[in-house]
């Protein structure tokens, strides 16, 4: 499946958008439990439901649970809440609240989290333009040309902007900012 | 006594969302025509309600009255709601365990039971 015709401009347009509205730079990294802050959805890491469930929490903690669950957006009502596996790594929390706070932001519809036969429902279109625009926020277009700019490494630019190498990476492929500074420099 | 009128949000919201859709256009389309900032949108989506500027922005752009979104405020309205019509957005191996399925309704539950009280 494909992402739909603009949406990456759209992407990047919510990224700078953000960062102006947090009065960042359109390079600056963004800190993603700010950004919910400004969204108006509170943040809840897991850990805080031990003591109501433990064994629930007890198993997505576990090696096996972890795969199971990254965050989530849960609705009640109107409002909105987030709750993250606080287990993963900080960069892959940063990442997973993103992702969530990109649903948020596009304003996708609620869906049921469990369908009755047990699996997790799960739209594939909603879910790839989150998985699209967490990342966006995380790393800019512009972050991404400003690491290029002054040469980061990929370790340099995940601890400056808080995300995984991999993410780092992933941006600057599709962003295309290293071939983009080399033609403008040719 | 008279009675209390207040701003029903969550109505004008979807009778804005209608707008949208009927317009064929994403959310960030409609922030950029009414200059109103994606946040707020956002905001709003969640039930609160816009200030003064953004509410009118949005008037100006949909041709909505906020005149039809006052109604009498019920003291005794019941919020309840059955976890079965909770709804979220998951973020996880889509295949999912049993057992990983079982955690998680039971931390979703916990999660809704905790944030209502």
């Amino acid at each position: 499946m494909s992402l739909r015709y603009g949406f990456k401009s759209e992407a990047n347009w919510y990224a700078r958008e953000m960062r102006r509205e947090l009065k960042l730079a359109a390079h600056d990294p963004l800190c993603p439990r700010k950004l919910a802050e400004h969204l108006g959805f509170p943040v809840v890491e897991m850990s805080e439901y031990a003591k109501h469930c433990p064994d629930a929490v007890a198993y997505l903690r576990s090696t096996k649970g972890q795969k199971d669950f990254s965050a989530v957006t849960l609705f009640i009502g109107a409002a909105r809440l987030i709750i993250y596996n606080d287990r993963h790594a900080s960069t892959r929390q940063a990442a997973d609240i993103a992702h969530e706070l990109a649903h948020g932001l596009l304003l996708h519809p609620p869906k049921p989290p469990i369908n009755s036969d047990g699996s997790r429902h799960y739209d594939a279109a909603l879910e790839e333009e989150a998985n699209w625009l967490g990342p966006a926020l995380l790393v800019s277009d512009e972050a991404a040309m400003h690491i290029a700019r002054q040469r980061m490494t990929l370790l340099a630019a995940s601890n400056v902007y808080g995300v995984s190498t991999t993410l780092i990476q992933m941006r600057m492929n599709v962003s295309g900012a290293h071939r983009r500074l080399s033609r403008r420099a040719a | 006594m008279a009675d209390e009128k207040r701003f029903d949000g969550e109505a004008f919201f979807a009778a804005l969302d209608a707008v949208r859709i009927v317009r064929d256009l994403t959310w960030k389309k409609v922030a950029e025509a009414s200059r109103v900032p994606a946040s707020s949108l956002t905001r709003m989506s969640q039930g609160r309600n816009p200030d003064v500027d953004t509410l009118s922005a949005l008037c100006a752009w949909s041709g909505l009255s906020a005149d039809n979104f006052m109604k009498i405020a019920s003291s005794n309205r019941t919020e309840a709601e059955p976890f079965a019509q909770l709804a979220a957005h998951l973020r996880a191996d889509p295949n999912l365990s049993p057992e990983g399925a079982k955690a998680m309704e039971t931390l979703l539950k916990t999660a809704y039971q905790q944030f209502r009280k």
